[in-house]
C-alpha cells in the first residue's frame, strides 16, 4: 500500500490539481454549512423554548413559594469561586424576592450531575431538583429520582449545619454512594454561593 | 493548587474511573481491531494519545471561534474536519520522519479519524465546560486510558489463542466477553476520589 | 440490483453489527432502554440512507484523493441536521443519547457503506442499501436493549411504555443490574455475535 501512495504522490503534486481538490472540498463545506444554517434557523426557536421551559420548571420545583417570574442574575467571580471552592461549578443563577435558584454542575458516578438548588432569603435550602444526569440506571438513578426522599433530606439544611457530607449529616442510598456524594457536593456549593450573594 | 487537584481528578477519571473504553465505550472499533499483538497495540495507543491531545487543543480553539461567530451548530462538522486534517498531516509527517512506524501502523493510522474517542473527547471537553488546560489534559489522559486498555487487552488476547472455547465464540465474541470482564474489573475504580 | 439479496444481506449475511462488526461503540453504549435503541436505530437509518443517496449521486464528480474527506463532510452535515431536529422536537431522546448523536459521524457503518457501496453503485441501489443496513442495525440494537433491559432491570419498553418507566415484567429484586452497566454491553454483544456466527455456520452446512 505504501508503494501505491508514493507513485500517486509524485503524479498528483501538480499545483493545479491541488487547487481543484481544495476548491471542491471548500465548495462542499460551504453548501453543507448553508444547509445547516437553514436547519438551524428552523430549530433554534423550539430549542430555546424547550431550554427555557426546563429551567423554569426546575426553578419552580426548588422554590415552592415562587411568586412571578424569577430574574436572571449575572454570575460574578465571587459566586463562581464560592462554588468551585466547594468542589462544583455554578452555571446559572436566578433570584426572586431574596430567594435564589442556582444551577450547579457536580461530578457524579457516570459523568456530571446538573442540578437546580433553591435557597431562600435566610440561606436555607428549599429544594433540590436534578436537571440532567447520566447515572447508572437502577443504582445512581435512584438518587436522581428522589427515592426514599434522598433529595428531600436537603430541605431545611443551611450553612449552620456545616459542610454536608455523606455519612455525617447526609444519608446516601446504599450502593449509590458516589451519586449521593455528587449531589451533596452540589448542595454545599449552592449554600456557599448563596452565602456570598446575600 | 486547586487547579492541580482538579487536573489530577480529571486524570484519574480518564485513566481509571471513567476509562474511555471500559466506561464510556469510546474507541471500541480500533480497540477490537488492533489488539491482536501487544506491539501494534502500543503503537496505536501512543498514536491515539498524541492525536487526542492535539485534537483537544485545536478543537477547543476552533470552538471559541465558532461561539464568537454564533455558529455553534457547525461544531460537529468543524471538529471532524479538524481531526481528519490533523490525522492527514500526522500521516505525511510520519511517512517522511519515521517511516518504520508509518509502515507498522499501516492502514490503522487513517482509521484514527473515525475513532470515536478522538471526536468524543473533543465534544466532551465542550460539554463539560473545560478550560484550555483541562481540555488538553483530558485529551492526553483519555488517550493514556485508551493505551492502558488496549495494551492490557492485547496481552490477554495473545494468550486467548491457546485457550479452549466453543467454536461459535471464535474471534470477536470471545474478545468481547474478555473485554466485558475487564470492564467489570475497572468498575472497581469508580469510587476513586482525590479528597 | 437485487432487492431481495440486499434485504437479506442487510438483515443477516452482511449485518453491519453482527457480521461486519462495525458501529460497536453506539451499540453497546446506548442499549439500556428500548426508547434509546429505537431512537438511535431510526436516526442512524435516516442518516445512512440520506448520505448513501447523496454520495451515490455525486460519486462521479468526487475526486478520488479527497473522497473520504467529502464523505465525512456530507455525513457530518446530515448528523448535525438530525441532531438539531431531535433537540428541537424530541428532546427526551436527545438528552438520553447525549454525545452519541454527534458521534454518529464516526459510526463506522455509515462511512463503511459509503466507501464499500454507494461510491460504486447507483442512487436507487444505494438508497435501499442504506434502508436495509439501517434496519439490520436497528434490529440488533433492539435485541440488545430488550435483553439488557429485561434481564438487567426487569422492565420492557423503557422510555416509551408505562409513562417512561417501562412495564415491570420481572420484579425489581431479581434482575442482574450489572447487565445495564458497561459490562453487560460487552457480554450481551459478544453472545449475540457468537449466536450469529453459529447460525451462519449451521446454515452453510
Amino acid at each position: 500500500m505504501s508503494n501505491e501512495v508514493k507513485t500517486k504522490e509524485k503524479v498528483d503534486m501538480d499545483p493545479k490539481y491541488i487547487i481543484k481538490l481544495t476548491v471542491t472540498l471548500f465548495v462542499t463545506c460551504v453548501i453543507v454549512a448553508g444547509l445547516l444554517g437553514l436547519v438551524n434557523s428552523v430549530t433554534e426557536g423550539p430549542i430555546a423554548a424547550i431550554n427555557k421551559e426546563n429551567t423554569e420548571k426546575a426553578i419552580q420545583e426548588v422554590l415552592p413559594d415562587l411568586e412571578g417570574s424569577p430574574a436572571t442574575v449575572e454570575l460574578t467571580a465571587e459566586m463562581t469561586a464560592a462554588a468551585s471552592g466547594a468542589g462544583a461549578t455554578l452555571t446559572e443563577a436566578y433570584e426572586s424576592n431574596g430567594a435564589h435558584a442556582l444551577k450547579i454542575v457536580a461530578s457524579g458516578s457516570q459523568g456530571n450531575i446538573e442540578m437546580m438548588v433553591g435557597v431562600d432569603a435566610e440561606g436555607v435550602v428549599t429544594g433540590v431538583s436534578i436537571v440532567s444526569n447520566s447515572e447508572t440506571s437502577g443504582i445512581g438513578s435512584k438518587v436522581m429520582n428522589n427515592e426514599n426522599g434522598v433529595l428531600d433530606q436537603f430541605i431545611g439544611k443551611s450553612a449552620a449545619d456545616g459542610t454536608l457530607s455523606v455519612g455525617k449529616n447526609v444519608d446516601a442510598i446504599s450502593g449509590a454512594t458516589v451519586s449521593s456524594r455528587g449531589v451533596t457536593t452540589g448542595v454545599n456549593a449552592a449554600l456557599a454561593v448563596a452565602g456570598v450573594m446575600g | 493548587m486547586e487547579q492541580i487537584t482538579n487536573l489530577l481528578a480529571i486524570t484519574l477519571g480518564a485513566v481509571l474511573a471513567n476509562n474511555f473504553i471500559f466506561s464510556q465505550f469510546l474507541g471500541i472499533c480500533p480497540f477490537l481491531g488492533v489488539s491482536k499483538k501487544v506491539d501494534t497495540a502500543v503503537g496505536m495507543g501512543v498514536a491515539v494519545t498524541f492525536v487526542m491531545g492535539l485534537a483537544s487543543a485545536i478543537t477547543w480553539l476552533v470552538n471559541l471561534l465558532l461561539v464568537q461567530l454564533g455558529l455553534e451548530y457547525m461544531q460537529t462538522v468543524a471538529f471532524i474536519l479538524v481531526i481528519a486534517s490533523l490525522v492527514q498531516f500526522i500521516e505525511m509527517f510520519l511517512q517522511k520522519a519515521m517511516p518504520t512506524l508509518y509502515t507498522a501502523l499501516g492502514v490503522y493510522l487513517p482509521l484514527i479519524t473515525t475513532n470515536c474517542a478522538v471526536l468524543g473527547v473533543a465534544l466532551l471537553n465542550i460539554q463539560n465546560n473545560y478550560n484550555f488546560i483541562e481540555s488538553v489534559v483530558y485529551g492526553i489522559t483519555g488517550g493514556l486510558g485508551f493505551l492502558l486498555a488496549i495494551v492490557l487487552f492485547a496481552s490477554i488476547r495473545e494468550r486467548l489463542v491457546f485457550a479452549e472455547y466453543p467454536k461459535a465464540f471464535e474471534g470477536f465474541p470471545i474478545a468481547l466477553i474478555t473485554a466485558g470482564l475487564m470492564a467489570l474489573a475497572f468498575m472497581g475504580f469508580s469510587g476513586l476520589k482525590i479528597w | 440490483m437485487n432487492l431481495k439479496k440486499q434485504f437479506m444481506d442487510g438483515l443477516l449475511y452482511q449485518n453491519p453489527v453482527l457480521v461486519q462488526v462495525l458501529g460497536m461503540c453506539s451499540t453497546m453504549a446506548i442499549t439500556t432502554s428500548f426508547f434509546n435503541g429505537l431512537g438511535m436505530g431510526l436516526a442512524v437509518t435516516v442518516i445512512l440512507t440520506l448520505s448513501n443517496v447523496i454520495i451515490s449521486a455525486i460519486r462521479k464528480i468526487v475526486p478520488d484523493k479527497i473522497r473520504i474527506a467529502m464523505f465525512i463532510v456530507v455525513i457530518a452535515g446530515f448528523v448535525t441536521m438530525v441532531d438539531l431536529f431531535l433537540q428541537a422536537f424530541v428532546p427526551a431522546l436527545a438528552e438520553s443519547l447525549g454525545v452519541f448523536i454527534p458521534l454518529i459521524v464516526v459510526n463506522c457503518i455509515i462511512l463503511g457503506r459509503a466507501e464499500a457501496f454507494s461510491y460504486k453503485n447507483g442512487v436507487v441501489a444505494s438508497f435501499f442499501d442504506g434502508v436495509f443496513q439501517g434496519i439490520g442495525y436497528t434490529l440488533v440494537l433492539l435485541a440488545m436493549c430488550i435483553i439488557r433491559e429485561l434481564l438487567g432491570a426487569g422492565t420492557f419498553g423503557g422510555g416509551l411504555l408505562a409513562g417512561g418507566k417501562g412495564i415491570q415484567i420481572i420484579p425489581s429484586q431479581f434482575p442482574a443490574g450489572m447487565l445495564t452497566l458497561p459490562v453487560g454491553g460487552f457480554l450481551v454483544l459478544g453472545c449475540l455475535i457468537a449466536a450469529m456466527q453459529w447460525a451462519l455456520s449451521k446454515s452453510k452446512k
